[in-house]
């Protein structure tokens, strides 16, 4: 399947993402607007961005989990980023913690 | 009412307490025995944390030269982590139990998190952020040993 990719965009003194309220508030403003159903939504982290907490992934995703189900979400929207310890970690969280 | 038939009743009484007694026994053999297969678990699956992993992970809690808790905050968090998947069985087993452990973990994951992204410049502060920190571990550790007494 094709996929979309939005690139996100945090304050460049950040170098970690962390909270429920500020991945939700992500999802809502950076993604929600531009998610294409017909497509895999890959929404980039900055390279920059050292460690993102569960909290953060938890809330990115709990609209999208909240309105349609958690698989349709963990299929349909994807959190990436080219830092690979960091992507890892995500990975890992998803696995251990879910969203 | 003579003599044998206050006889028969008292025999009658004592044998429905014996029957009572044995029936209560039962279950209290039933729920030792729960007790003592949770219990099973409780030390199979947190022995190795509490005795190695945790207690060296927490060891590499420091401020670095930046004044930001250093990155190897991430070593303790990922034992963290293996811990909460290696006890999933409480999941079904205790599911309250295990909800609050995730809570607990996740909650000093973000501490952690925020502190090693953010400067925290006074010297005394980072001493007392580092026992705090210390502390939320102490609560982990002894939430699930309170449940252990309770499994």
């Amino acid at each position: 399947m094709e996929s979309n990719r939005i690139q996100l965009e945090f304050s460049k003194t950040l170098t970690n993402l962390a909270g429920n309220r500020f991945g939700r508030t992500t999802f809502g403003t950076q993604v929600k607007d531009k998610f294409d159903e017909t497509k895999i939504n890959v929404a980039v982290i900055p390279d920059r961005i050292e460690d993102v907490a569960t909290s953060f992934i938890q809330g990115f995703y709990s609209a999208l989990s909240e309105n349609k189900g958690k698989e349709y979400a963990l299929k349909s929207l994807r959190l990436e980023t080219a830092n690979s310890q960091t992507m890892e970690k995500i990975n890992f969280s998803i696995e251990v913690y879910g969203i | 009412m003579s003599l044998s038939d206050k006889i028969a009743l008292g025999a009658l009484s004592l044998s429905g307490i014996a029957f009572l007694v044995s029936v209560y026994s039962i279950y209290l053999q039933k729920r030792l025995n729960e007790i003592n297969l949770q219990a099973g678990y409780f030390e199979r699956i947190f022995e190795d944390y509490f005795v190695r992993r945790i207690p060296e992970s927490a060891r590499k809690l420091h401020f670095n030269s930046d004044n930001r808790l250093d990155a190897s905050y991430r070593d303790l968090n990922l034992v963290m982590m293996h811990m909460i998947k290696d006890c999933a069985y409480f999941d079904y087993a205790k599911h309250d139990f295990y909800d609050k452990l995730c809570e607990m973990t996740k909650n000093l994951e973000e501490r952690m998190i925020n502190l090693a992204g953010n400067d925290l410049d006074s010297r005394i502060e980072q001493v007392k952020t580092i026992h705090s920190l210390r502390q939320d571990l102490t609560d982990i550790v002894k939430f699930i040993n309170k449940n252990y007494m309770k499994a």
